[in-house]
């Protein structure tokens, strides 16, 4: 290989790379936008943007809602819905669909969330984690909710 | 606040609550505690209380998932005829949404190696998904809606030792959400 071919199969490999990544970035989504009422938005890669019914939410999206509600429903079958004024980030959720052995950590930075727990908690108790400025919540099932006041205790 | 609901399937199996250096179960209904407030016991929370707090949350809850168990005839993507209702009710189902997925999931007995069963209960799961495709389209559900997966032997309907032919554990499970 002369160093112009192997110039050109740097490049090649830099190209495929830059290529690939957003790809890669391009994960699948956790969850579904189920209901929503008013506004509510989604942080995702530092840009705000609505959300609407049937959207899709990913790994490290954070959800505001302002005078509104929404609900989302992941996909271990797991729920939440978030009152108004709520923040809540979707920090980490892994799932697999096969052995259902998943992990979903979130963070209600204030406001009033419900939650309903799903496949990731009946195979793994506390395998789902909720934290709030206040208190650490480790997840056994099935039906709670938690209220933050977004003041730092 | 952080305070356990009673579940409509009646299982409860609890939060564990850790702050400022305590942990603490809350493991029944309404069961609870505010974090700040020093307590280092659960109290029960008056439910007057959790619907004046917590009203907007719960008014937004999701229609949770529904599931139907559909079987076939042995070695064939034919429907046994007493599952009939149960595919339908699941069409039927999807239209009471507004944002739906559809979740194929199969299921073998435990004939067969484990591996191998994986493999089987997801072509299973594609082959129903592919031979749904129109229905669902025409309930404006399309494929990228429709998700098929394989639990091969994982989830018995009913318990049985290894290597046992359990028609009853062969069956593809259908959830709509």
């Amino acid at each position: 290989m002369d160093i112009m071919t192997a110039k050109f199969a740097v490049c090649c490999f830099c190209v495929a790379m830059a290529l690939a990544t957003p790809c890669a970035a391009a994960e699948a989504a956790i969850g579904q936008i189920k209901t929503e009422t008013g506004t509510v938005s989604v942080e995702r890669g530092g840009a705000a943007k609505p959300l609407t019914i049937g959207d899709h939410v990913f790994e490290a999206d954070t959800i505001v809602t302002a005078d509104g509600t929404v609900g989302i429903t992941f996909a271990d079958n797991s729920m939440m819905s978030l009152g108004p004024n709520s923040r809540l980030s979707l920090d980490q959720f892994k799932f697999d669909t096969t052995t259902q052995n998943g992990i979903f950590n979130s963070s209600l930075k204030k406001g009033t969330l419900a939650v309903k727990s799903g496949q990731i908690v009946r195979q793994t108790p506390e395998a789902m984690r909720i934290r709030t400025p206040a208190a650490l919540l480790g997840v056994r099932g099935t039906e709670f909710a938690v209220s933050a006041d977004g003041k730092s205790q | 606040m952080i305070v356990v609901l009673p579940a409509a399937d009646g299982h409860i199996g609890g939060v564990v609550v850790e702050t400022g250096g305590n942990k603490m179960v809350l493991d029944k209904a309404y069961a609870g505690t505010k974090p700040g407030s020093g307590a280092t016991t659960p109290i029960e929370m008056s439910q007057s209380e959790v619907e004046r707090v917590f009203s907007s949350a719960l008014a937004a809850r999701p229609i949770p998932p529904k599931s139907y168990v559909l079987y076939f005839v042995s070695g064939s993507d034919e429907l046994v005829a007493d599952s009939r209702p149960a595919l339908e009710a699941m069409l039927a189902e999807l239209s009471a949404r507004k944002a739906v997925e559809v979740v194929i999931t199969g299921h073998t007995d435990t004939l067969g190696a484990s591996d191998k069963n994986d493999r089987l209960s997801l072509d299973r799961a594609q082959a129903v998904k592919t031979q749904l495709k129109d229905r669902l389209a025409a309930q404006g559900v399309q494929s990228d809606s429709v998700t098929a997966v394989g639990r091969g032997e994982r989830e018995l309907l009913v318990k049985t030792p290894d290597q046992t032919a359990e028609p009853r554990n062969r069956r593809v499970e259908i959830t709509v959400r």
